[in-house]
Parts: C-alpha cells; sequence; structure tokens
C-alpha cells in the first residue's frame, strides 16, 4: 500500500524541480520552474522555499541560478531544457546528467468539509473512486493506471481553480503538494481555513530536484558542485535556517535529511550509471 | 447670372448638377442601405460573439479562474467594436469592462447605456448555470463607417462627377460645342458681311445638318445680297434715269433725307446738301406758310383715306418753289417701306398749261357739236315718221300673207273634200265599163267598144288626176300621215326597178341600178319613198326613146341620195323654173303621147319636202337627158305636229 501511494505521490502534482546551473561562474544556470508556491514561486521572496534553497546552494558552490517559470505541462514535454521538480514528471520524456534532490514534498488529499460533513476517508487507492477528484493538469502521469481502477480525475490548469472549485462542489477532493495546498487556502479563503481538511498519505514524500539536461554543457560538473552546495548548507545550517522560516520554526529539514541523503542516492546512482 | 454665360459653361454646369445629382441618389440609397447591412451586420456580430463566448468561457468559469476570466476579457476588448462586458459568475467571479472616452477598456464604474447592441447568455456546464455573460456592441464604429462611407460617397461623387464630366466635357467639346463654335464664327462673319468662310463640318447628325444649312443659307443670303446690290444698282440707276424727282429719306421722326434723283434737282436746283431732311426741303419748297399748311393738310387728309380704306396714298398735287424762284406744278406720291420714305414727284406744269388750251378748243368743239346734234335730231325725227309708215305697212303684208295662207288651206280642203267626192262615181265608171269592154253585159260593136274604151281611159285619167289632187291636197292641208319603219334601200328600189321593167320593156329600154357596196338601211315612210321613185322612173321611161334609165344611190352623211337618170329629151333651161309647177306640162312633141296630169313632180316634191324632209333637184341637159335627185335623211325625225 505504501509503495501504491507512493507511486501517486511520485506522479502527482508539484514538481518542484531544481537544474544545474552553468558551468562557468559568471554565466548563470537556467532553471525551468512550475510556479507552484511556497515551493516555487516567482512572487515570493528568493523564488519560494526550494527556489532559496536552491540558490543557497548555487551560492555555496560559486554557481549563479535562474529560475524561469512555465506551465508543468510545458515543462514535461519540453527535452532540452533544465528543470527543477518532482524528477518522476521528467524523467520518462527527457535524459538527465544530474538529477540532484533538494527539498522534500508531502502529498496530500484536500476536502472541503462542510460539503461533506461525513468526512472522507482515504486509505487505498480504491477508495477515491467515486469521487470528483480534481488534479493539476499534467501531473498525472500514469493515466491508464486509474482509469483501469475506475478512478476520473479532472484536470485544472491552476491549484487555485482546484480549491475554489471544491468550495463550490464542482468537485469532491483534491490532490496537491500538503505545503502548497494549505498555502493556497490561507492565502484564497483565509476564514475558511478550518473548513479544509487535508489528509497525509503515508509514504508519499518526494523528493524536489535539480534536473540538468544531459545535453547541458558540463551538466555533470555542475551537478557536483549542486551536491556539493547542497552538503554545504547542510553543514552550514543555512539549509534549516530557510526551512525554519517556511515551517514557523519546525524543524522539518530533520526530517528531510534521510528521505535527502536517499534520493541523492538515488539519482546519484543514475548519474553514476551514465558516467560509466 | 447663368444666361449671359457661353453654351459650354451652360451645358457643363448642367451636366454637372445632373451628374451630382444621379451620383448623389445613388449614393444616398447606397448609403441607407449600407447603414441597414452594417446594423445586420453588428445584430449578427453580437449574436456570433455571445455565442462563443458562452462556449469559451465555460472552463475558465468551471475553473473558477478570475485571472483567466480577465485575460479573456481583456483579449474581447481588444475588438474596439465591444463597447462593455461583463462576466459573472459563481466564486465570486466577476469581471467587466467599459470604455471610457479615449475608447480604453477600463473598469465598469457605473450604468452601460449608449447607442448600444447588447447581448446577454448564461454560462452552462453539463446542464448548470455556472455564469452570465453580458456584451455591449457600439454602435459608434457603424456610425464611423457610415461616416467614412459618406465621406467616400462624396467624394467619388466629386471624382466621378469631375471625370465624366471631363469626358463628357471632351465628348461635348468635340461633338458640339467645337462645331458650335465654328458655326458662331461663320454666323459672326456673314453677319459682318464677309461670306468667304465655309463650315467643313462633315456630319450626318443634327450639327451637320445646321452647318449644311448654314453654308446653304450663307450661300442663299450671298445670293440675295448680289441680287439686293444688283437691284440696287439697277434701282438708282432706274432712279437717276427717272423723269420724276425722287426724294428718299428715313421713316424716323427727322425724317433725314439720303436721296436725291438728278431730275429732282434739275427740277427744283436742290442738292442733297441743300436739302438734307424734309423739314429742311418743305419750307423751301412752299415758302408760303400758309399754302405750306394747305398742302400739309391735304397729305394728312389723302393719308388717312388710304389707312382708313388700305388702299395707296393718292397724289396731292402742289406748287413748288424753285431754287431759282419759279415754280413748278408737281403731282406728288408718296410710298414708305416703314424704314424708308419716297417721295416722287411728276413736273405737271408743261401738261397744265396744255390743258388749260385743250380746255379752251373743248369749248369750242362742244359748241360746234351741239350745233350739229340739233341738226342731226331733226333728221332722225323725220327717219323715224319714215320707219313708222314702213311699219305699218309691214304689218298689213303680214295680215294680207295670213289671209292668203288661209284661202290656200281652205283650198286644198275644197280639193281633197270634193276628189273624194268624185272619185266614187269614177270608180263605178271605170268599173262598169272595164265589164262592158270584157263582155261580160254582152256583145259591142266596134263602135260601142272604141267610145266606151274612150270612156274608159278619160275615167283612168281623171281618177289618176283625182287621187294626185287628193294626195297634194292632203300634203299642203297637213292632213297625210307619214308611217315611217326600217327597210333597205336596195330592197325598195329593186321593188322601183321592177314595178317600172314592163314599161321599160315595151320601149325597149334598159334599167341599170348602181348601188354602194352593202346595204343601207333607211327608216323612214317607205310606201312615200316608193311613190316619188316610180313617179321619177316613170317620167324617165316616158321621156326616153332611146338609151337606158340609171337609177343609182349614195350616202352623204346621214342622208342618202337617190338619183333616177335617163338618156331622154332632156329639157331646156327655160323651162326649169316651171318644172315643179302644179297642172305644168312642158311643151314637147312626147307631150300628147305621155299624157299625164301635170301633177306627178309636184307631188313628188311635196312629198319629199313636207313628209320625208328632204328635197329634190333636177339636173338636164336638152336633148342629152335628165337627172332628178332625191335626198332624204336615213332617219326620219318624229315630229308630233308632222300629220
Amino acid at each position: 500500500m505504501h509503495m501504491k501511494f507512493r507511486l501517486l505521490a511520485a506522479f502527482a502534482l508539484l514538481l518542484m524541480a531544481g537544474s544545474s546551473a552553468g558551468f562557468a561562474q559568471e554565466q548563470p544556470v537556467e532553471l525551468d520552474a512550475n510556479e507552484s508556491p511556497p515551493y516555487w514561486s516567482a512572487s515570493m521572496p528568493m523564488d519560494g522555499l526550494c527556489g532559496e534553497i536552491v540558490h543557497a546552494i548555487s551560492a555555496a558552490a560559486g554557481l549563479v541560478s535562474h529560475i524561469n517559470y512555465k506551465p508543468l505541462q510545458r515543462l514535461i514535454e519540453e527535452d532540452g531544457n533544465n528543470d527543477l521538480g518532482n524528477p518522476n514528471f521528467y524523467m520518462a520524456n527527457q535524459d538527465f546528467a544530474a538529477i540532484v534532490p533538494v527539498c522534500i514534498y508531502q502529498t496530500a488529499i484536500f476536502y472541503y468539509a462542510p460539503r461533506h460533513k461525513k468526512g472522507i476517508n482515504i486509505q487505498r487507492v480504491e477508495d477515491l473512486k467515486g469521487y470528483r477528484i480534481g488534479i493539476l493538469s499534467g501531473a498525472l502521469v500514469d493515466h491508464a493506471y486509474f482509469e483501469k481502477a475506475g478512478i476520473v480525475f479532472e484536470q485544472s490548469y491552476s491549484r487555485e481553480s482546484l480549491f475554489k472549485k471544491m468550495l463550490l462542489g464542482r468537485i469532491d477532493l483534491c490532490i496537491v503538494a500538503d505545503m502548497a495546498g494549505h498555502q493556497i487556502i490561507s492565502r484564497l479563503f483565509p476564514e475558511q481555513h478550518d473548513d479544509f481538511v487535508s489528509i497525509h498519505l503515508p509514504g508519499s514524500s518526494a523528493p524536489l530536484a535539480i534536473l540538468l539536461d544531459k545535453n547541458y554543457p558540463h551538466a555533470a560538473a555542475i551537478g557536483k558542485r549542486y551536491r556539493q552546495g547542497l552538503q554545504s548548507i547542510i553543514k552550514s545550517g543555512k539549509l534549516d535556517e530557510i526551512v525554519l522560516k517556511h515551517f514557523d520554526n519546525q524543524h522539518v529539514s530533520v526530517e528531510w535529511l534521510e528521505p535527502l541523503e536517499r534520493f541523492s542516492r538515488v539519482y546519484n546512482f543514475i548519474d553514476s550509471e551514465e558516467d560509466e | 447670372m447663368i444666361r449671359h454665360l457661353d453654351i459650354r459653361p451652360k451645358i457643363i454646369l448642367s451636366l454637372l448638377v445632373i451628374m451630382a445629382l444621379f451620383l448623389l441618389l445613388f449614393e444616398t440609397y447606397h448609403y441607407v442601405d449600407t447603414k441597414q447591412e452594417l446594423n445586420t451586420e453588428l445584430e449578427n456580430l453580437a449574436d456570433l460573439k455571445i455565442t462563443r463566448m458562452a462556449e469559451e468561457y465555460i472552463n475558465p468559469l468551471w475553473e473558477v479562474d478570475g485571472e483567466w476570466v480577465e485575460k479573456d476579457i481583456d483579449i474581447e476588448m481588444l475588438d474596439k467594436r465591444l463597447y462593455a462586458m461583463v462576466v459573472s459568475a459563481e466564486g465570486d467571479i466577476y469581471g467587466a469592462r467599459v470604455r471610457d472616452s479615449q475608447w480604453r477598456s477600463v473598469p465598469v464604474a457605473g450604468p452601460i447605456s449608449g447607442d448600444l447592441v447588447f447581448r446577454q447568455s448564461d454560462v452552462v456546464h453539463d446542464g448548470e448555470k455556472i455564469g452570465h455573460i453580458k456584451i455591449y456592441l457600439s454602435k459608434t464604429f457603424v456610425l464611423q463607417a457610415l461616416n467614412h462611407q459618406i465621406v467616400r460617397a462624396i467624394q467619388t461623387v466629386a471624382l466621378l462627377s469631375m471625370l465624366m464630366l471631363f469626358f463628357m466635357a471632351l465628348a461635348l467639346n468635340k461633338i458640339i460645342i467645337r462645331p458650335l463654335q465654328q458655326v458662331l464664327e461663320v454666323t459672326q462673319a456673314v453677319a459682318e458681311g464677309d461670306y468667304s468662310h465655309k463650315l467643313g463640318i462633315k456630319k450626318a447628325d443634327e450639327i451637320g445638318q445646321l452647318a449644311d444649312g448654314i453654308n446653304h443659307m450663307q450661300k442663299s443670303i450671298q445670293q440675295r445680297e448680289d441680287e439686293m446690290t444688283e437691284l440696287n444698282k439697277r434701282f438708282k440707276g432706274m432712279a437717276d434715269a427717272s423723269p420724276l424727282a425722287i426724294y428718299l429719306s428715313n421713316s424716323g421722326i427727322e425724317q433725314i433725307g439720303e436721296y436725291v434723283n438728278p431730275t429732282f434737282t434739275k427740277l427744283f436746283g436742290y442738292a442733297l446738301e441743300d436739302v438734307p431732311s424734309v423739314a429742311v426741303w418743305w419750307p423751301k419748297a412752299y415758302p408760303d406758310a400758309k399754302y405750306r399748311e394747305q398742302v400739309a393738310s391735304e397729305w394728312r387728309e389723302k393719308l388717312e383715306t388710304a389707312l382708313a380704306n388700305k388702299t395707296d396714298i393718292e397724289p396731292v398735287e402742289a406748287t413748288v418753289t424753285c431754287k431759282d424762284g419759279s415754280e413748278k406744278i408737281i403731282s406728288w406720291g408718296f410710298i414708305s417701306t416703314g424704314q424708308v420714305d419716297c417721295s416722287f414727284g411728276l413736273d405737271l406744269t408743261e401738261i397744265r398749261k396744255a390743258e388749260r388750251v385743250l380746255n379752251s378748243l373743248n369749248r369750242e368743239l362742244e359748241q360746234r357739236v351741239a350745233e350739229r346734234t340739233g341738226q342731226l335730231n331733226d333728221i332722225n325725227t323725220q327717219l323715224e315718221s319714215e320707219a313708222l309708215t314702213l311699219k305699218k305697212r309691214e304689218s298689213e303684208l303680214e295680215i294680207a300673207n295670213a289671209k292668203l295662207k288661209e284661202l290656200d288651206q281652205l283650198k286644198s280642203m275644197f280639193i281633197a273634200s270634193m276628189s273624194h267626192e268624185l272619185r266614187t262615181p269614177l270608180n263605178s265608171i271605170i268599173g262598169f265599163t272595164g265589164i262592158t269592154l270584157e263582155g261580160l253585159s254582152g256583145d259591142l260593136n266596134d263602135t260601142q267598144r272604141e267610145q266606151l274604151q274612150r270612156v274608159h281611159r278619160a275615167g283612168q285619167h281623171l281618177l289618176a288626176l283625182i287621187n294626185d289632187v287628193i294626195d297634194i291636197s292632203k300634203v299642203e292641208a297637213g292632213r297625210s300621215e307619214v308611217f315611217p319603219a326600217e327597210f333597205s334601200l336596195h330592197e325598195i328600189i329593186d321593188e322601183a326597178s321592177g314595178d317600172i321593167q314592163p314599161m321599160a320593156a315595151e320601149k325597149q329600154l334598159a334599167i341599170d341600178v348602181a348601188m354602194p357596196a352593202g346595204d343601207i338601211t333607211l327608216y323612214t315612210d317607205r310606201q312615200r319613198l316608193l311613190q316619188c321613185l316610180l313617179n321619177f322612173m316613170s317620167n324617165a321611161v316616158k321621156f326616153t326613146e332611146r338609151g337606158s334609165i340609171t337609177i343609182s344611190a349614195q350616202e352623204i352623211g346621214d342622208d342618202v341620195e337617190i338619183a333616177v337618170s335617163d338618156t331622154g329629151i332632156g329639157i331646156a333651161q327655160s323651162d326649169m323654173p316651171k318644172l315643179f309647177e302644179a297642172f305644168e306640162r312642158l311643151e314637147t312633141h312626147l307631150r300628147v303621147k305621155t299624157g299625164g296630169t301635170g301633177l306627178g313632180l309636184y307631188l313628188t316634191q311635196k312629198i319629199c319636202t313636207s313628209l320625208l324632209q328632204g328635197n329634190v333637184s333636177v339636173k338636164s341637159t336638152l336633148g342629152e337627158g335628165s337627172t332628178f335627185t332625191l335626198r332624204i335623211p336615213r332617219r326620219l325625225k318624229i315630229n308630233n305636229t308632222q300629220t
């Protein structure tokens, strides 16, 4: 079951990816991301949580990174760029020289409680059946699996739409990154914040990484530098400092170290294979 | 002002006005049509837009995506025709734009109004209304388009008018104006007396006909002017040579003198310079004011009479004082053409003198004639008296003649009556003597037979005489009837020849008949004609001893002439007058032998003239023979009085 939710978390929503920087210090590394606050957002200071981490890593690695925001679908379909987000969204269509996880997020199911007085209990994928489920367009990786399970998704172009539709009863629930969902609710419906219920999916943690295209110049070297930068800010406490700021002084970053290490090894393995 | 323009600007102005009116009408129609079309187009556009938007806004409204809605509204507002737009939906979705004064798209701040086309529609997703759209299309652009249309129409009208005007002016100039100018130039030249110009327009249209007409007119005018010049020359020649004194002046109030002929100058001693006007001439001609007024008064009277009777002005005789002081008696005539007055005077001075002499002679002659007339009247009275006497005698003679005619008629009636009374006993005498001579009453001795034979012959002679007398008396008394009928001339001559043949045969005389070819039909009294022919032929046989008798006939006009000729003893010229007298028998050696009553020719003539409307004639030479001719009309004219 954990595997199922892991899979769900893998294809679902937010792709808060990073990208490698140009090797030459004077030339910034161009990275593409989807606007998904609080992880990636052009309107937030230092491009949001993950954006700030990428900039800190870059600074620690002696690189300059520049984040460009594009729709998720476009990010997935373009295969010559550097991406920031969940590697699972992009790896099916594109080969990367380096994948550097920089942040961990969890996927959550949200519903508007006044419209579901009895509450919604989701323990298995099959429990989603019969609900109108909203999902961000492009976030659904494996259509066939869910269609076979009889689960129908209604895709929207923005996370805000998902919550607004949910409020109007046009969908029953939506699946988004937990922090992003809360951030949207706080922004759009601050007075009704408590009317929205989120269900954390166990084992749904997923990385948000910097993905450097295979053909990007010095991509592997830049990836190494990003990894070194990450290690550097972890050691310096910069990472914890950034996370504390975004999680109301909760030391969530401590919980990230183990999965970051694990995902780093997984994707570093890919790098190593390619190196060989 | 237009009236004083030349024909070219007039035509061009007229064409311009007509074309402008026509094009304005057309463009007005086009404007109205375009306005309607644009309004319809705008209505259709509004329908299309609202239909499309109702579809397009399903996703944004369903997604409750305010930004998306706003962006779409902004995109829609890029269409300048869209004046305002309002989108409202659940989830506090509300987007509204309206145009400000500078036609920028701005948020709606108040009610939307104006000359707008309004449409609205619900946005429905799966049968559920999720929002509502209102759009307001502005008619400003329609009006602008129409304004552009007006401007374009004006430009088009102006341009087309100018173009058409240009080309029509070119065409008019070539077709009408230039030829007319040529015509004008030629007519002006003609008016100035220059006939050397000729129009060279060779066209079959009205202009060409006009040019031909003007050329012809010019030729005619020139011809007439030549004729007038010639006429004037002749007139002047005649006036110069005229024995009449002529003074020509214009017909204006001043009556300025224009011409005096040599006779005038010779007669009165004045040249035209001496009498430059009638006002100068009159005091010189009639220096005595009283006499002048008398002459003027007579002129006025004659003039009024002529005007009243619509006749010519009768001449006025006046004594004119000449330059040298002498006086002339002039008979003045006057004619006026309305432009020129002509006074012409005939010098009667010598005539009047001669008249005075003549009058004196006339008086003397009249006195002599009166004397002679008295004498003639006396003679005439005497002659009239003699004529009356003669007339009286003539009347007496007429009365005597009438009495004689009456007596002659009584005589004839008496003879007819008496002859009839005689014939009855004669018939008994002849009949019984005949019977006795034939021995039916018994045998006669020679003496008795000889005596009875004398009685019988005397009776027959007397009967023939009485018959002739009866015939004559009937003819003369007008009691003889005529029975006309159609018959053949050949036939009657054959019958007459046949009847006479035995007599001729006894004397061994031949009878010859000479007839024209072809038969001649007569319409007359056959019996009377036969009687006449038998008389002629029996006379011929009686008075011919040897030779032959010839009977001939011929047509002469409407008459027929029948002649009986013999080779007998002939008739002396001295006996000719007595030939047709009654009871006249000419003295010949055959008188006793032939016998006769002496009434045959007389009766024949009477029948021929009185009954057959013809006549008889005779030609004879003593010892050689005679020819008796009878001429009668082929067709007898029926006269009721001829009975």
